[in-house]
């Protein structure tokens, strides 16, 4: 927009990197002329529609024939005919590409809203009014919803024919932990505790739908796949692997994108069998998935049951934690794995805990697939361990808070390396704590305790980009192009869909080349011209695709100022770049245009010295220095670590059940800052989510493995009026030593700590723990008359109640199945 | 959706007869905010929607020379929510303006929403609290029946497929001295886990001559509270033991035999907590007497 | 098939419509103006509110053929502009002398004071259903011109958004409630 950057000086060019500059992307977005997925629309272009199993276990015989005369059908497809012509694909394990993933269910159906057939037809209503003729024969088998029952000996199992590296039955992947000696930190310890601890599937819910247009042209024997994702090279390597085709035949183009938050960061089986139908008709195809199947088939967070041990000294220091994880994935998962093995990892921070006996098993279950979702299984082991860190302080009759700060990494002692390996350059979140505490009047509110009222903390710390198991590689990679008017174009391999990718991008290069901002754009994201990298996910983009830029950018101000000593015949050194300008240091009004010298770089290459290349391109990429996982469950995964402390005062209604949030306060260290607001919202958006987490959002199956909120009629998302007003939120910056720019990635650092912190804060208003997600209404209510009829102290939901089913105490706990051999 | 007609008939006598030459395939269609979702999931098929949101004879609100209140069917929550009404009618603005959301209260119309009478709609309580009539007609005629009959307890309305729905009536504001409506969902906006509503009239000397109790979205219609309300004859407004009150109206409408699940027993804390709320403003309305 | 006429931003728009066809196709399949979202179809989120009459509905739960003859508002009619941004591109040395956008009739950006306020505080990410809560909050704002934050907050809630966490949508509802009565808003305290 023009004049935006308004308060520049014309002499000294401000820097913009850690101001607040207002977003490129708004103008488009603001006046709707932004194009979305469904917003795309291509001469010729059909739509299709897929039947989705309403079973969520059976064995099926499908018969599309009647489809196929309806009117407006071009073409029918189901599972049979591609198998053999389609490669199958799935989560990478540990470098086994396990083939469980198709584009249709071929005899069996493993959950509600998998792919049975689809069909194409000119209207949409003509392809939904055929997808009513397909005949599908349904023998139900027993269905299993929660991993325990997915677990037992007589379960059936749900992917049949599968060999998992390290799975037996309806579990597909184990985690383990060995590190120091945990049964002697047991046996010295002054404390244990031992809970079980629950938590909830959580859909992203991102509002623009899942969907793609693929559109195969038959002349060039070129696919284009236009589709609404976090990552277009995962996708392109994805599709060209499964259709066997040549990847550079294959390209991906990201539309605007809007919000994904993990959900989007897989190939789904609708873009291939878009993919297939466009191939068969020589057409653009269309495939928008509605609301209530991105609920079904959309992945979702991973819920996970963890049979937690904590030991402890008398002083609060904590000794020893094991754990005995159970995590329900869903009937087929994509990166579910990978939540346990990085979730428990990071999530295990802030605090440097010396003997750790942790088990993992990620189980199948006739439930919609798991995925990445905001906080990748840190909200999940933060809402056990900071519930336990209160549940010892109160035993012993500390303040929660000093047992946290007893416990807790320092900003001094940084750079360090935890026991289990984590490398933590630097934290300020020692000190975040402490704030957080002050601005919530811990120590005021505890002294002055009203009934039905309490506080609550939790403090935890995040990867910035993380280093997914199977790959050896977290790399981003940015071109830049100084164009022939000194314009310059930003070529991105990761997808911005909300993060605002084009504006901190542009401030980096911007202070680098000391172009204007209102100059620069960000290419929209194609896998044709776009540089190679892994996406946009795990709060990477600030930290990884920021150095990759900066990077870019330095190399890019190297041949600009080579060039312009050689015209102003001054020395490199002494040359400054600003205000669209190349100038002798101390001759501000001096020098050459950018524009200028960018179009003598093009169009007067003659007149170059011998030894300088034409145009005005760079690239650069930046891998991140991390380990993979050892056999122990030990290695670093992330290049610099974030944090998160916050905490609520919260009042609990005891008519309704309902929780108020009176305050609550947010200090996050995020490093060097690139753009505030944009961090703010950040924040503000990882909260949305964690408050959804933990006060209401939920998959809620009946007995048959129907999902039935299954719509944002039921499906809990929170609304505005519901949310707290967000005016405590600080930022206390301990900026990275590894990252160049000293940022750390922000996007789920919101989210992570909010469950624990409304578990503990309704633990001290009203002496009930809850042990499962979410903390309803409904829940809170009869835990409260319970509490009130039994006279209970430290009374636990669900535990406590009378018509609970599941362990009560950790003698009746499920052990882990079978000994896992090391895996090295 | 499955193909239907659409048929904009210019009075209502047209839309009668559309009804009764349709059958029951052709629907009713006012603001649509109910019908149209069930038409999207394909619940419902009908061959054919006759329009009714235009036309004038169902629309607006108008006092009659009793005080009481005859309100259009195709009358929009929103303009409902902003009528003046006296004395207890006026819950009829605050519960419209309270329900759904801004948007679908704008082109939502109560009489959309009554022959809906999902079990938790807010209207369907505060009518049958406030012993509101229905007039039905169709080419066959005309007839009044009280919110216990248009209700239906197997779920839906009572109406005949070929009637609509022409008038709804609330009693003269003399016949009822206070009328209070309390809901309770998890989130701002969204359809009411459960409701409830208490319409009571006194006599002279603040005592109960009548009252009335529905609870909402326990059942599959409204549900009234017959046995709480008889004993409550003679007994003055602003002295009453609330708590055992609102504890006795909870068993008669949700017995504990059957919150055998936690859905259940939360309603009955519901239908508890929401009684002591009717409960208390209604107390209050003794000191205005 | 019924023919069907409304106006959307001013425009008569008719086409030949399948009697299902919803307001929100009609606007983006007839009227060719995407920036109104389909984001469930169930009448929740929020994303496809238009102003319908001088009032917000949900387009994806009214048919089109009860919009006849109505005049629609979508998000297009906010500014003047209604063509994609065009950037002028500032060449140094004729900036002054040169001006494209007046050629292309197009250089009148004056945002609505929502758009403005929607910038200036971040109140969007993704921008999905931006259009939506833009469209709802001007007509909140004409009706209730000096609102509190909560009657804000209420006001949307009939809108979903996953990116923004609502606080710096308030915030700019706040900050355009200024600007359209006549005053002038403070400063944001960042940066």
């Amino acid at each position: 927009m023009d004049g935006i950057v308004d308060k520049k000086s014309s002499n000294a060019p401000r820097k913009l990197v850690g101001t607040s500059v207002p977003r490129t992307e708004d103008l488009a977005l603001l006046t709707g002329t932004a194009r979305f997925i469904d917003d795309l629309r291509f001469p010729g272009m059909l739509y299709a529609k897929i039947l989705r199993s309403p079973r969520a276990h059976a064995r099926i015989k499908v018969d599309t024939s009647a489809a196929a005369g309806m009117p407006g059908v071009h073409a029918v497809m189901a599972g049979a005919e591609l198998v053999g012509k389609v490669k199958p694909w799935g989560d990478l394990m540990q470098d086994l590409l396990v083939g469980d993933h198709f584009p249709f269910a071929l005899d069996k159906v493993l959950f509600e809203g998998q792919e049975i057939a689809a069909v194409v037809a000119d209207t949409k209503f003509q392809a939904q009014d055929a997808l009513e003729a397909i005949v599908v024969e349904y023998q139900d088998l027993p269905v299993m919803i929660d991993a325990e029952s997915a677990l037992a000996d007589d379960a059936p199992l749900i992917q049949e024919g599968i060999n998992y590296e390290f799975g037996e039955g309806n579990i597909f992947d184990r985690y383990r932990v060995r590190i120091g000696d945990y049964d002697t930190a047991e046996a010295d310890a002054d404390l244990v505790i031992r809970q079980r601890f629950s938590s909830n599937r959580q859909a992203g819910a991102a509002l623009d739908p899942h969907g793609c247009v693929a559109s195969f042209d038959s002349f060039t024997g070129g696919l284009t796949l236009y589709s609404s994702t976090q990552s277009t090279f995962m996708l392109r390597d994805s599709i060209a692997d499964v259709l066997q085709m040549p990847r550079n035949k294959v390209r991906v183009v990201a539309p605007e994108v809007g919000a994904g938050f993990g959900s989007k960061v897989q190939m789904f089986p609708h873009e291939v069998i878009a993919c297939i139908f466009s191939m068969r008709l020589g057409r653009p195809i269309h495939l928008v998935l509605s609301r209530a199947d991105i609920f079904r088939v959309g992945t979702a967070r991973n819920s996970q049951i963890r049979h937690v041990e904590m030991t402890f000294k008398k002083d609060g220091r904590i000794t020893g934690y094991r754990d005995y994880v159970i995590q329900n994935s869903g009937a087929l998962s994509f990166w579910g794995n990978q939540v346990v093995h990085i979730g428990t990892n990071v999530g295990l921070l802030p605090y440097p805990i010396p003997n750790l006996h942790i088990d993992g098993e990620i189980v199948h279950t006739n439930t919609a697939p798991g995925g990445a979702l905001r906080g990748f299984g840190i909200p999940q082991i933060i809402w056990a361990k900071e519930q336990i860190v209160d549940m010892a302080a109160n035993a012993l009759g500390l303040d929660p808070l000093d047992v946290r700060a007893l416990n807790t990494i320092t900003r001094g002692e940084c750079p360090l390396v935890t026991p289990i390996g984590q490398r933590v350059d630097s934290t300020s979140i020692d000190e975040c704590l402490q704030r957080a505490a002050a601005e919530i009047r811990w120590k005021e509110i505890r002294a002055n305790k009203q009934p039905n009222e309490g506080v609550g903390m939790a403090i935890s710390m995040k990867y910035t980009s993380c280093r997914h198991p199977s790959f050896d590689t977290d790399l981003s990679a940015i071109r830049l192009r100084l164009e022939t008017d000194g314009t310059v174009t930003i070529f991105s391999s990761d997808v911005t869909h909300g993060q605002g990718h084009a504006t901190f991008l542009g401030q980096i290069v911007a202070d680098v080349l000391g172009v204007g901002f209102e100059k620069i754009t960000l290419a929209p994201a194609d896998t044709a011209n776009a540089p190679f990298g892994l996406g946009t996910y795990a709060s990477r983009a600030a930290a990884v695709l920021g150095t990759a830029c900066r990077t870019a950018a330095e190399r890019l101000r190297e041949k600009i100022v080579a060039i312009a000593a050689h015209v102003l015949e001054a020395d490199p050194q002494d040359l400054e770049t600003g205000n669209d300008r190349v100038y002798v240091r101390g001759m501000d009004d001096s020098g050459l245009y950018l524009e200028n010298l960018a179009s003598f770089s093009a169009y007067r290459t003659h007149q170059l010295p011998p030894g300088f290349e034409p145009t005005l391109e760079a690239v650069a990429t930046y891998d991140t220095p991390t380990d993979r996982e050892g056999p122990d469950g030990s290695g670093n995964f992330s290049v610099t670590y974030a944090g998160s402390a916050h905490a609520a005062h919260v009042r609990v209604c005891d008519q309704t059940g309902k929780i108020e949030i009176l305050d609550y306060v947010m200090v996050h260290d995020t490093g060097i800052v690139i753009n505030p607001l944009i961090v703010e919202g950040q924040h503000q958006g990882g909260f949305l989510m964690g408050i959804g987490m933990a006060l209401g959002e939920d998959y809620v199956y009946d007995a048959t493995g129907h999902m039935t909120n299954a719509s944002f009629a039921d499906y809990q998302a929170p609304q505005a009026a519901d949310m707290p007003e967000l005016t405590k939120m600080f930022e206390i910056p301990a900026p990275s030593l590894t990252i160049p720019g000293g940022q750390k990635g922000a996007g789920e650092s919101g989210t992570g700590p909010v469950p624990a912190v409304i578990g503990n804060a309704v633990a001290h208003a009203t002496g009930i723990r809850f042990t499962e997600l979410p903390i309803t209404p409904d829940r809170v209510l009869l835990a409260l008359r319970e509490r009130d009829r039994t006279g209970k102290q430290d009374f636990r939901y669900p535990d406590d109640m009378p018509d609970y089913a599941g362990p009560r105490d950790a003698e009746s706990w499920p052990k882990p199945k079978g000994e896992m051999e090391l895996f090295y | 959706m499955t193909p239907f007609t659409y048929q904009r008939p210019a009075t209502l006598n047209d839309a009668m007869a559309a009804l009764a030459t349709g059958g029951p395939g052709t629907k009713i269609l006012a603001g649509g905010q109910s019908l149209l979702l069930a038409l999207k999931e394909r619940q419902s098929r009908p061959a054919s929607l006759v329009a009714i949101k235009n036309l004038a004879e169902l629309l607006g609100v108008s006092q009659l020379p009793d005080g009481a209140q005859r309100i259009g069917p195709a009358t929009t929550y929103a303009t409902l929510s902003r009528l003046s009404l006296p004395g207890w009618q006026a819950q009829l603005a605050a519960v419209a303006g309270n329900l759904a959301d801004r948007s679908v209260r704008n082109i939502g119309t109560i009489g959309g929403g009554v022959c809906q009478a999902d079990p938790r709609y807010d209207m369907p309580t505060f009518l049958t609290s406030a012993a509101a009539t229905f007039t039905l007609a169709s080419t066959r005629g005309e007839r009044v029946i009280a919110a216990e009959a248009f209700f239906n307890p197997q779920g839906g309305t009572t109406i005949a497929a070929d009637e609509i729905l022409i008038a709804i009536t609330l009693p003269p504001v003399a016949q009822i001295s206070a009328l209070a409506f309390e809901k309770f969902g998890f989130r701002t906006f969204e359809a009411a886990i459960v409701n409830f509503a208490g319409a009571v009239t006194l006599d002279e000397a603040g005592q109960i001559a009548q009252i009335r109790f529905a609870a909402g979205g326990i059942a599959k219609s409204p549900v009234l509270a017959p046995h709480s309300a008889e004993a409550l004859r003679g007994q003055p407004i602003a002295a009453l033991n609330i708590d055992e009150i609102a504890t006795k109206i909870s068993h008669e409408v949700l017995p504990p035999e059957t919150a055998l699940d936690r859905r259940r027993q939360y309603q009955a804390e519901l239908v508890i907590s929401l009684a002591k709320r009717v409960l208390h403003k209604l107390s209050r309305a003794g000191e205005t007497q | 098939m019924t023919k069907l006429s409304m106006s959307i931003n001013g425009k008569t728009v008719t086409g030949d419509v399948d009697e299902r066809m919803l307001l929100i196709d009609f606007i983006r399949d007839v009227g060719f103006l995407t920036g109104t979202h389909a984001g469930c179809y169930e009448a929740r989120c929020g994303c496809c509110a238009v102003d319908m009459d001088g009032a917000t509905v949900k387009s994806c739960n009214v048919l089109a053929l009860q919009a006849e003859g109505s005049n629609i508002l979508t998000v297009e009619s906010l500014s003047q502009q209604r063509l994609a941004p065009i950037t002028h591109i500032t060449t140094q040395t004729l900036a002054s002398v040169y001006k494209p956008l007046d050629a292309m009739a197009s250089n009148k950006r004056d945002l609505h004071p929502l758009q403005t306020a929607f910038h200036e505080c971040h109140a969007l990410q993704c921008g999905f259903c931006t259009p939506g809560m833009l469209m709802v909050l001007k007509n909140f704002l004409e009706e209730n011109p000096n609102p509190t934050r909560m009657e804000v907050r209420e006001a949307i809630s009939g809108n979903l958004c996953r990116c923004t966490g609502y606080q710096h949508i308030v915030d700019a509802a706040m900050r355009a409630a200024a600007v359209m009565r006549g005053e002038t808003p403070a400063e944001r305290e960042h940066a």
